[in-house]
């Protein structure tokens, strides 16, 4: 079969611009068995199959043709399939994705993971900080103990525990009302805290108990620590408001990880009948389990 | 009694050997002698043998790559954007993930700008075959069973790109 030059431009075009292919279209077989011919057939095949693909959404259909437009169109099919794997990074909580290849929506994609970054941090602060003395609650001293506990453990570390507890705090309630209460709370905790190193944690544990975490630290250190904490809440003077202020103690029980004790709750245990012991024999003061 | 064996001492200390010139050297260079080697061996074995060696070669270089450059790392998500990280410091290409469902022995990746193919001609054939071998390294490094890299596409569109089917054989 012959095609006049017209009938050429017509077929080309047919194949670049026409949305749908004519139900009756049809290429000459003959003409397909010519090689350079058959190249181009393929190459525009690919073409609108690849690019009808795109336009729907659909990521999943590859041709491996090569040449100007089809190697635009795989390289945006491939920054799109690209994008869309980063997408279900983030939505896993992976943050740090940056996007450097589709310019406007580089920006905004990025500026989101920034975004969801900061205010991720920020919620993870509140949901493990307590509120009124803004140190961690006891939320995060628990993750903090399965981790620092499972370390000692592996590498053989002393671990130690401290319990504080107020002495006589529910009469200073009783006496000076909730308000009173909570500023002890807070001047209480705000100076126990200050004798601890960064890779210790100082959380409160219950209503008027705080724990502190000493990962590394003996039984000797931490009660070297403890009673310098005590003694810096027996010399302070605690402000209730602009005329008055009262001076409270507090009792500390302390224990280390032994050889037999194979949870955190044992050693938990063990600072515990300390604090008991502390309390027994007077307040004010630090025991040891 | 092997004398070439490798390990990295045999590259020797770089920074001691070259105080003038430095760690850098023309990329040109380094693909004349790539595709020097490959024209020898090409002649002396064939076409296969060569890309089989240069398979392998890759594989090589991929393992101890692997354990001085990426080792030690304990997920999937570290050892993708370490190994990102790495392959971009180094200038051997950035990679990017296209689909990883290692699970099912499944990934798809591209390399943009890579270093043995960026700005070659468009080629009827794919020919990063040292980093099919070079790929599916890391990937054993990673998992610990034996993985197959294919250069599955090629494309130039200003930095050229090659995409990689890496499947782990067991599932495959
Ligand atoms: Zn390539």
């Amino acid at each position: 079969m012959y095609y006049s030059d017209d009938e050429w431009v017509k077929l080309i075009s047919t194949l670049i611009v026409n949305p749908v292919l004519p139900r009756n279209f049809t290429v000459d077989p003959s003409l397909l068995k010519n090689p350079e011919f058959k190249k181009l057939y393929d190459y525009l095949m690919d073409m609108r199959s690849l690019s009808s693909a795109l336009s729907r959404g659909d990521l999943q259909h590859f041709v491996y043709g090569k040449g100007f437009i089809l190697s635009n169109l795989k390289a945006l099919q491939s920054n799109l399939r690209h994008l869309t794997w980063q997408t279900k990074k983030v939505a896993d909580g992976d943050f740090s994705q940056r996007v450097d290849f589709l310019g406007e929506f580089s920006d905004a994609f990025n500026e989101m993971t920034v975004k969801l970054h900061d205010l991720t941090m920020r919620l993870t602060q509140l949901a493990n900080m307590d509120t009124l003395t803004k140190i961690p609650n006891r939320r995060a001293l628990e993750a903090f103990l399965v981790d620092s506990f499972k370390n000692a453990v592996g590498n053989k570390k002393p671990f130690s525990i401290i319990i504080f507890d107020i002495d006589f705090f529910k009469s200073t309630n009783d006496t000076y009302g909730h308000d009173a209460g909570d500023a002890v709370l807070v001047q209480v905790s705000g100076r126990l805290n200050r004798q601890f190193r960064a890779h210790d944690i100082f959380s409160r544990y219950g209503g008027d108990e705080f724990m502190a975490v000493l990962p590394g630290t003996s039984l000797r250190a931490a009660e070297k620590i403890a009673e310098r904490a005590r003694a810096s809440v027996e010399e302070a003077e605690i402000p209730l408001n602009a005329n008055d202020s009262i001076k409270v103690t507090v009792s500390a029980g302390i224990s280390e990880r032994l050889e037999n004790d194979i949870r955190y709750e044992d050693v938990i245990k063990k600072s515990d009948r300390a604090l008991y012991v502390a309390k027994k024999t007077g307040r004010n003061r630090v025991c040891c389990g | 009694m092997r004398r070439y064996e490798f390990n990295w001492d045999l590259i020797g200390d770089i920074d001691l050997g070259r105080p003038n010139l430095g760690k850098e050297v023309d990329l040109e260079l380094y693909r004349l002698m790539q595709f020097t080697l490959r024209d020898v061996i090409e002649q002396t074995y064939s076409t296969e043998e060569a890309d089989r060696l240069f398979r392998e070669a890759g594989k090589v270089a991929g393992k101890v790559f692997y354990e001085k450059y990426i080792n030690p790392v304990s997920s999937v998500e570290e050892f993708v954007s370490k190994t990102q990280k790495v392959l971009k410091e180094k200038k051997l290409g950035i990679l990017r993930v296209e689909e990883a469902m290692l699970e099912q022995g499944k990934i798809l990746l591209t390399v943009d700008e890579d270093l043995d193919c960026s700005g070659l001609p468009e080629l009827d054939y794919e020919t990063c075959i040292y980093d099919e071998g070079f790929i599916s390294s890391l990937f054993e490094g990673f998992t610990k069973s034996e993985w197959d890299a294919r250069e599955i596409d090629c494309w130039c569109t200003g930095a050229r790109t090659c995409r990689f089917q890496v499947t782990e054989r067991a599932k495959a």
